[in-house]
């Protein structure tokens, strides 16, 4: 027998409450691919800081007074600092099996979350 | 190309660049902290030696390596012809196209910087 086929055909992301666990991952994703899209920001800042003393010290300069700048730099770390993070929670599940089970996931992702945030809080206060 | 068809070796690729990405970051921001009163000649002689020169490179090569392999799992994810009909290929061709540009920018002018 031929049931119809009641299944509704869009996911409707807003509705759908993603755990914890899926909230990491996806924010994985998304911060990975932020972090590429400003690669050569990154790349530029290098080439800036090499070229000679003049562009150095006026680079430290704008670090130091520029606040634009300073939450732009603050913006990345945080980027990379939560994509690290989360890639190692992803590894350690992987290779190890940390992390697998309902309750050690979840308590990972909420380690990921705190650790992020303490990191990206002590580079404020460092670059502040 | 036989070697990345079964997904495995993209999975350990994208890994093994990911913790040799880590490890340099580690070191750089070991030699950042140690040094408070950074300067120009500190920071320049740094990038000067061979051994990072040759670090400096095989991150960019970790680099080019795990964002081309982590952009084509996003892309293959949802530029697709369930999501997007008859566009999807186009999408994903000039999706793939930037990446590809990004991460040669990238790369090339990287490469310039420290050798």
């Amino acid at each position: 027998m031929i049931e119809k086929d009641n299944r509704p055909v869009f996911l409707n992301l807003l509705a759908i409450k993603l755990p914890i666990v899926g909230v990491v991952s996806i924010l994985h994703r998304i911060s990975g691919f932020a972090l590429f899209l400003c690669f050569p920001l990154v790349v530029w800042l290098l080439q800036v800081s090499l070229i000679s003393l003049e562009s150095f010290n006026q680079l430290q300069g704008y670090l130091v007074n520029s606040v634009f700048l300073k939450i732009l730099v603050v913006m990345m770390a945080v980027g990379f600092i939560y994509h690290v993070l989360a890639g190692l929670k992803k590894m350690l599940a992987e290779f190890f099996g940390f992390g697998e089970t309902l309750k050690s996931g979840q308590l990972l992702s909420w380690l990921v979350f705190a650790l992020s945030f303490t990191c990206s809080f002590w580079f404020l206060v460092y670059i502040w | 190309m036989k070697f990345l068809e079964s997904g495995t070796n993209e999975f350990l690729i994208i890994r093994a660049c990911a913790l040799f990405m880590f490890l340099y970051g580690v070191y750089l921001i070991y030699f950042v902290v140690s040094n408070p009163g950074m300067d120009y000649l500190l920071w320049k002689s740094f990038f000067e030696g061979l051994v990072i020169k040759v670090f400096s490179t095989l991150f960019l090569i970790s680099f080019a390596v795990h964002t081309w392999l982590g952009t084509w799992a996003i892309g293959s994810d949802y530029f697709t012809p369930a999501r997007l009909g008859g566009f999807s290929k186009i999408v994903y061709v000039s999706y793939r196209f930037i990446c590809f540009l990004i991460v040669l920018i990238v790369f090339i002018w990287s490469l310039i910087i420290i050798w």
